[in-house]
This record gives C-alpha cells, structure tokens and sequence, in this order.
C-alpha cells in the first residue's frame, strides 16, 4: 500500500505546492492520475517514488519511508517518466545491466512484451523512435514485476496500434499485489483502463473515487438542455449541443466520459462530490 | 538482497556503470595515451638526458592528477542529467554502494590504471632517449608521494561530483580557491587582531614554538592522510542521500 499523510511540499521560492495532500493508494488497482498543467501530477509521482522530499508529512510504500531510498524498497517500484535519455547500448545489454538489479524480474516475460510490442532485442536503443523507447521502458517496467508502476504520460508518442497494445498488456500484468498509477493529459487513453480516478487541482486531491462508483452515480449525457437543472452537476458548450453529468437516477452502470467528468470534477469538484458524500459502495 | 551494503549488488552496480561508460573511457585512455607518447617520444628523442626523462615523468603526473580529478568530478554526471536521474536515483541500489563503486573505480582503479600507462611511457621514454638504466629511477619517493596526495584529494572531487549540478571540475576548483582565500583571509585577520596593533616585538615563546610544531607536524599531517578522505567520502554520502530530482 502506498499512504501519503499530511504532506506539504514547496519548491524554493515558490508559493506551496502541497498543502495537507492525503492519498493512499491499495494494490490490484490501476489509478489513473489526472489534473491540469502544473497541478503537481510528476511532483506527487517523485514523492510516491523517493524524487522528492516532503517539507513535512509522511509518504510510505509497502512500509518504507519513501525518502530513505532503501534498495528493498526501489526493487518494489518502476518509474517511467515523461521524458527520458536511455544509453546508446542495445535492449539486450540494457536488460542485462538493468535487470539484475530487480530480483522478480522475469526474462521470459519481457520477451513477450516485447514481441507484443514488435520491439527486435538485438535493436539499438539509440535507432529507436521515442515512443519505441517508450514501449521499451513500459515492457521493462512490467518485466521488473514491481508492486508500484508509476507512469507519467504513457502513451505520449505511441502510435493508435501501440495504444491499444498498451492498454491489453496493462490489463494484462495488473495483479491482486500490483499498484498502477498512470498520470495523463490524454484521458481517453485511458478508457476501460483504469479502476480509481485521481483528480489533482492546485496541488489538493479534489476526487478520488472507484470507477465502478462514478459509473453507478453519474450518467454522462451527449445533450442535457431538456433536463431538470436540478438534476444536471455539471454541462459544457459542446458543437450546437450541451454534454454534461447528470445524477444516475435509474442506478444502471453507465459508460464513463473521463473528459467530461475530469472538466467537470475541475469546476464543480463541490457538487460532484457532494453527490457522492451519502453514498457507500464497497470494492 | 535488503541491506545497505550488498557485495553482490555493488558488483552489479560497477558492471553496470562501467558497461555504461566504456567507449568514453577507452576514447580518454587512448587519446591521452597517444598524446602522451607522441609528446614523450619527442623529446626524449631530441633531449636524451636524464633530466627530460625525470621531467616526462612529471608531466605525466600531472596529467595523472588533473585527469583523475576531471574523471572524479564526472563520475555522477548521469545523476546530474535532467533526464537520466530518475534512472539513477530509483535504481535499486544503495546511496552507501554508488558512492563506494564511484569512489573505487575513479581512485584504486583509476590509480592501478594509470600507473601501468606511466610504467608503459617511462619505459617506452627512457628506451627512445637510449637511457634504459633511468627508468627504475622514475618511481622514487615522489613519484609515491604524488599517489598518496591523489588518494587523499580526490575525494574532494567526489564530493564536488555530488553536490555540483553541471561543470563539477571548475566549481568545485572555484570552491577550493575560494576556501582558500577564506582561510588566508581568517588566519591573516586572527594575526592582525592578535598582534598587529600590539607593541609587542618579541618572538613567540618556547611553549608556543614546540605548540605550533607538533600541530604543523603531527596533528594536520594525520589529519590530512588519514580524516580528510575518509570526512569528504562522509559528506558525499550524505548528499546522495539527500539528492533529490
């Protein structure tokens, strides 16, 4: 499990960051991580993975002190950053300098995902493009069998095909044990992904909520301007139509529109989430 | 696989880094390698007295001191780069064990390595001035006084490597002129407030002379060879631990 208490966090000479950020995080889920442009989405993924220190407040992982960078602790946690420099070495020599360092890390699964991929082994990482890079590191990551994925922008730079492979091979990997958290601008990617939204506002957690919870309370409406204003948490102006979040009446599973719900979590987090307050669902 | 100090993981780690840094390594050895031989078989071929076969020898120790130094100051260059760090810095491997396999490969090792091309260039100089009965006379007391100083500042330049971001050799040369000239100036005002505004003519007593002696030469050498590498290698330890993205 992965617990942030109290965390405050300020970069020097610049106002907070992180004031009282509480999240915890349980395993066999994938948390998708979602907020605007400097809302502190990688700064909170360096606390998770030891990149940072918190001013004060606690962040623990499995049971370490996140900060102390113990070996037995990194060996649980595979970070894949938006922006990366790999060596100018081949994927082989890579796995062979990197791998060993990880002691679940499993050759045989790193085969697979990169033959899902269409990655050649012997290929240079220098003669790749970046999002072949990207899908490298994702399958090297996977193969670590690390508790804690941590994936900032995933599928920045992977091709429609990749996406989809991504999203299988994602699905594929997640175990009971497992903790994924993916941070994206690129929400639809998302789609059928992920278990627990994550929305990150000024550098508060302003919504976190199960999937499954928000598909059962919210309906995500393709044109609200007939409904009872009453009944309709959030609308946007959308090509001569209104799409907005109306509370699910009817109670049925509904498909979850993780653009309209980020938008509207970003303007009405208050109403949204009060009409979640009085409802208890187990997962 | 849990402690703090793993053999079996420092191996990995120094494979690795090594593995990582090869072709910079063997572009550095040779072209300061040829260089170095071209330079030496010059003038030893044009001066052949033993006097340029001791002066080629300190030339190389100069190299050897200014190269060690640069190679140290560059030893963390990938926990420095914006988009290697995280790399470096998840890895699983202890701050205890970067700063020992950094520390290893860039002073024993280092040294080991070019001692043998000093050994190679001594032997290959004294042969083109025709002088072959010199070259045991290379490695006198100095030439060992040179390693040991290397050994004991070097780690100046670890500790530079870990606490510069970028340009780590010429800040933290700064930071030594700089301690330098705090020093002069502290020790120069603490003799000015004690005795330049005094009448006081006299030498310094008996009591002070055999203070300042055994201070001069017994407690700062011991200091110097024996607390100063192992106190830099400390701080260095902590600021990798503290290091942050």
């Amino acid at each position: 499990m992965v617990e942030l208490k109290n965390i405050h966090f300020r970069y020097k000479k610049k106002k907070p960051l992180f004031e009282n950020l509480n999240l915890t995080l349980q395993p066999g889920f994938i948390y998708g991580l979602l907020g605007k442009n400097g809302a502190g989405k990688s700064s909170l993924l360096k606390h998770i993975s030891g990149l940072l220190y918190p001013d004060s407040g606690q962040c623990s992982v499995f049971g370490f002190d996140a900060s102390a960078r113990k070996p037995a602790m990194l060996e649980d946690i595979y970070l894949i950053p938006e922006e990366f420099n790999l060596p100018p070495i081949s994927l082989r020599s890579y796995v062979k300098t990197n791998g060993v360092f990880y002691s679940r890390f499993s050759y045989n699964q790193l085969q697979a995902y990169l033959a899902e991929f269409e990655l050649p082994e012997d290929a240079k990482l220098s003669t790749l493009s970046y999002g072949q890079k990207k899908k490298f590191l994702i399958a090297f990551g996977l193969a670590t069998n690390a508790r804690l994925l941590i994936m900032d922008e995933p599928t920045n730079g992977l091709d429609i095909p990749s996406k989809s492979q991504f999203r299988k091979i994602m699905v594929s990997a997640l175990d009971e044990e497992k903790i994924v958290v993916i941070s994206t601008h690129q929400v639809r990617d998302l789609e059928n992904l992920i278990d627990n939204v994550v929305v990150l506002e000024n550098g508060s957690i302003i919504f976190n909520r199960n999937i499954a919870e928000i598909s059962e309370k919210l309906a995500f409406e393709h044109d609200v301007a007939d409904m009872p204003a009453a009944e309709v948490l959030y609308a946007e102006e959308m090509r001569g139509r209104k799409a907005g979040i109306v509370k699910n009446a009817a109670g049925h599973d509904a498909r979850v529109d993780l653009e309209l719900l980020f938008n509207g979590v970003i303007r009405n987090a208050a109403g949204i989430n009060e009409h979640f307050a009085s409802y208890k669902y187990e997962y | 696989m849990t402690t703090e100090l793993n053999l079996k993981r420092l191996s990995f780690f120094l494979r690795r880094q090594l593995y990582l840094n090869v072709n910079t390594m063997w572009i550095a050895i040779v072209a300061v390698l040829g260089v170095l031989l071209i330079v030496s078989a010059l003038f030893a071929y044009f001066n052949p007295d033993p006097d340029t076969l001791l002066n080629l020898r300190n030339l190389y120790l100069v190299v050897f001191m200014l190269g060690g130094y640069i190679f140290t100051s560059k030893v963390f260059d990938e926990m420095h780069a914006p988009q290697k760090s995280y790399m470096f810095l998840t890895l699983p491997v202890s701050a205890a064990e970067k700063l020992l396999a950094a520390w290893f490969v860039t002073s024993p090792v280092y040294v080991l390595v070019f001692g043998l091309i000093i050994l190679l260039l001594s032997f290959f100089s004294s042969l083109v001035a025709g002088n072959l009965e010199a070259f045991p006379y290379l490695f006198d007391k100095s030439f060992f006084v040179v390693i040991r100083v290397y050994l004991v500042t070097q780690a100046i330049f670890v500790l530079g490597a870990t606490a510069f971001r970028g340009n780590n050799f010429l800040k933290t040369l700064l930071a030594l002129i700089v301690a330098a000239l705090l020093i002069s100036a502290y020790t120069g005002g603490l003799g000015y407030l004690l005795f330049g505004q005094s009448n006081y003519r006299g030498g310094p007593s008996d009591e002070f002379k055999d203070t300042a002696e055994y201070i001069f030469t017994k407690i700062i050498p011991m200091l110097f060879w024996w607390l100063f590498a192992p106190f830099m290698l400390l701080v260095s330890y902590f600021k990798l631990k503290e290091r942050q993205v």
